[in-house]
């Protein structure tokens, strides 16, 4: 327990730490020592972080993706940044059902909220098409819906950009900007996604207790009468696996199959994590429920007897009363994290505060 | 496998030459491997689709989605029917090849005639947050509400479904097995003695997934709910009829 708080403590002292003070991260001098090792804690019960080899967490690196991550300079027409889509008081997600890139083009999926993204690997997207957040980011880069940039380019502005090279240089020690570089940059800047500070987390320390309601909905989601656990399961609230729960009888998006090419994967999507689900509205891939309680109703009510249901979804649902729905957004709420929303590690990097 | 059958022949043929009086004396420690793999009745398990369906003791059709379980305390019987017992744990998801094999390092040297193991964790080992946290393992923690303060971890995940006349749009069965419901698997001859000395000894060991569903206790899906983790006679009783789902199917020994 004590060495969960000291973790978390350590993470947050560290995360401020690459707040800078909250004043600008701006060209630093480069430092003849190289940047400066990160230790991100992993908060206790959670799995090691995966970080690879070749792209370990630096104070500088983390400072770099973080000042990319926000700005819309990597999009094509300079109008769109990770940001847009990912917005931080949404835990990272998009508010919008699909997203707009470029020229408010649409997207056919919703984004999906980033809470401690930095452990899907090796399940990124919604079918798991990328196998690290390395492999992940230069996807919306050059894709036409979203930034629809070409690297060229974008290296070229990059190079050419006031600021730029020096935070380079300050995190991988050239100012040789390449897309090898940008993706490590801003992979670690989302590794530092870490929510593990929920009502939830301090009533499993003994720090808080539920109200009735939540402790109500902690015993639905925790036993099969909800059978929640099974795919959003402590501490992560997400198996990183694939499942169809029958949203639809003829799914329309093929999702995990076009990765596996596997019939059996027809329909199916990674299961979303739900820690800071109340504030990552729409829901579902396709975004297609506007509010919480529909999206747990369909559990209660919903399932469609799809070609690929999971077994542990019933069709029509596992009868849940309204009161049990209730119980279940209760203990949803202590899912969420004002520290991780609030962060103001995870905010653009400003100018005075502002 | 026919080349390590052969082998074993051959050594078999070396060794009835020599005099053994203890099979134990001066042999060094090898490596044992678990292989594992998966069929019904004799024809190969196949996932997730209605392509690869079975039919059990009952005479339900059924398919498979999900198969992972935990392999613990392996015991090897020496020729002189001693037990070994080697600590550990193992994790098996069949759909995933990379967990198909389980390696015991630093077996002690000698001539061995069966196996057995559990299937699942014993009341030592599946304790609450006892095991690495990887991803697998969290997966498989049983819920607390559930007696997952007490257990920490399910055995078994075998989740089917199956065609009912009544039941329309073909139900599940989940059969999660956790709290002390583990199986206690039979002693599992080897086709032929096997030497280990300085080698490595694989034992390819097979599932007959029909097994979970007959003898002692024949197995009706629709007579069930779907999900029984809240019922442990009905988990104890899949865990009897398990006892003999294994065989070992081939030994095969490398330098
Ligand atoms: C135009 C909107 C848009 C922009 C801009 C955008 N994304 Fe996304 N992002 C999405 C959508 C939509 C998905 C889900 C797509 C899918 O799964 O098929 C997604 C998925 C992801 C995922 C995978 C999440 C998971 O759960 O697997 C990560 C990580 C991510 N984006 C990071 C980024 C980064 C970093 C950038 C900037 C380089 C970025 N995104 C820019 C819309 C956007
Ligand atoms: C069989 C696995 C499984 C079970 C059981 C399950 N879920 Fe899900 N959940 C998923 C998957 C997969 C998705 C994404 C589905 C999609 O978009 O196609 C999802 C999505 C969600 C979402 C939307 C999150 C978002 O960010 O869009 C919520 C909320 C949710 N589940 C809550 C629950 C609750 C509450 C329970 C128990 C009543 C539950 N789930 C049981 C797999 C499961």
């Amino acid at each position: 327990m004590i060495r969960f708080v000291l973790a978390g403590l350590t993470a947050m002292v560290l995360l401020a730490g690459c707040d800078g003070g909250g004043s600008t991260v701006g060209p630093d001098p480069p430092e003849p020592t190289g940047p400066t090792p990160l230790e991100l804690a992993t908060p206790a019960g959670f799995p090691p972080l995966p970080i690879p080899a070749d792209n370990p967490m630096t104070v500088e690196g983390v400072a770099l993706g973080r000042r990319l991550f926000f700005d819309p300079i990597l999009s094509g027409d300079n109008s769109i940044a990770c940001a847009s889509c990912h917005r931080p008081n949404a835990a990272f997600s998009d508010p919008r059902r699909v997203s707009l890139g470029v020229a408010d083009r649409e997207g056919f999926r919703n984004a999906p909220n980033l809470t401690n993204i930095g452990w899907a690997n090796p399940r990124l997207f919604w079918d798991g098409r990328a196998e690290s957040l390395e492999e992940q980011v230069p996807h919306p880069v050059v894709d036409f819906d979203e930034m629809d940039q070409d690297w060229g380019e974008l290296l070229a502005e990059l190079q050419n950009h006031a600021a730029y090279p020096a935070l380079f240089e300050a995190a991988f020690e050239t100012t040789q900007i390449t897309q090898d570089l940008v993706t490590k940059a801003l992979a670690q800047f989302e590794r530092t996604f870490i929510s593990a500070e929920a009502k939830f987390d301090r009533v499993q320390r003994g720090e808080a207790t539920f109200t009735d309601a939540e402790a109500r909905g902690f015993e639905l989601f925790f036993t099969e009468r909800g059978e929640c656990f099974h795919c959003h399961g402590n501490p992560l609230f997400t198996d990183n696996d694939f499942h169809d729960i029958g949203l639809d009888a003829a799914p329309d998006d093929a999702g995990r199959s076009d990765v596996t090419g596997k019939r059996s994967d027809y329909g199916k999507f990674k299961s979303p994590t739900l820690r800071n689900v109340t504030v990552t509205a729409p829901y579902m891939h396709d975004g297609r429920f506007a509010t919480l309680r529909e999206a747990v109703q369909h559990y209660a009510t919903g399932p469609r007897p799809s070609p690929n249901l999971d077994p542990l979804i019933l069709v029509g649902g596992f009868g849940l009363s309204e009161q049990e729905v209730d119980d279940l957004l209760a203990f949803l709420e202590t899912l969420t994290d004002p520290a991780f929303l609030n962060n103001p590690a995870l905010r653009p990097p400003t100018v005075n505060g502002q | 496998m026919r080349r390590g059958i052969f082998l074993i022949a051959a050594l078999a043929l070396l060794w009835a030459g020599c005099d053994s009086s203890d099979p134990i004396d001066n042999t060094s420690p090898g490596t044992v491997v678990l292989s594992f793999s998966f069929e019904v009745d004799g024809e190969p398990l196949g996932f997730d689709d209605s392509s690869f369906s079975y039919v059990n003791a009952a005479g339900d059709t059924y398919w498979v989605s999900t198969l992972r379980y935990y392999i613990s305390d392996v015991v090897l019987y020496d020729s002189d029917g001693d037990r070994h017992e080697i600590d550990g744990f193992h994790y098996v998801d069949a759909e995933d090849a990379s967990t198909l094999s389980y390696t015991l390092s630093d077996v002690p040297g000698g001539e061995y005639t069966a196996v057995t193991f559990f299937l699942g964790l014993d009341e030592e080992k599946n304790l609450p947050n006892s095991l690495p946290t990887t991803t697998e393992n969290l997966n498989m923690a049983w819920p607390i509400p559930m007696g997952g303060d007490v257990w920490g971890y399910h055995h078994l995940k075998l989740e089917v479904n199956y065609i009912n006349p009544v039941i329309p749009a073909e139900p599940p069965f989940n059969a999660h097995l956790g709290l002390d419901n583990y199986v206690t698997v039979r002693k599992l001859p080897f086709p032929e003695t096997a030497r280990v000395d300085a080698n490595t000894m694989e034992l390819t060991l097979s599932m007959n997934v029909n097994e979970w569903w007959k003898t002692p206790n024949t197995f009706v899906f629709a007579d069930h709910p779907p999900m029984i983790m809240g019922m442990p006679p009905l988990q104890r009783l899949l865990a009897d009829n398990a006892a003999d789902a294994f065989t070992v199917k081939a030994v095969t020994l490398r330098d």
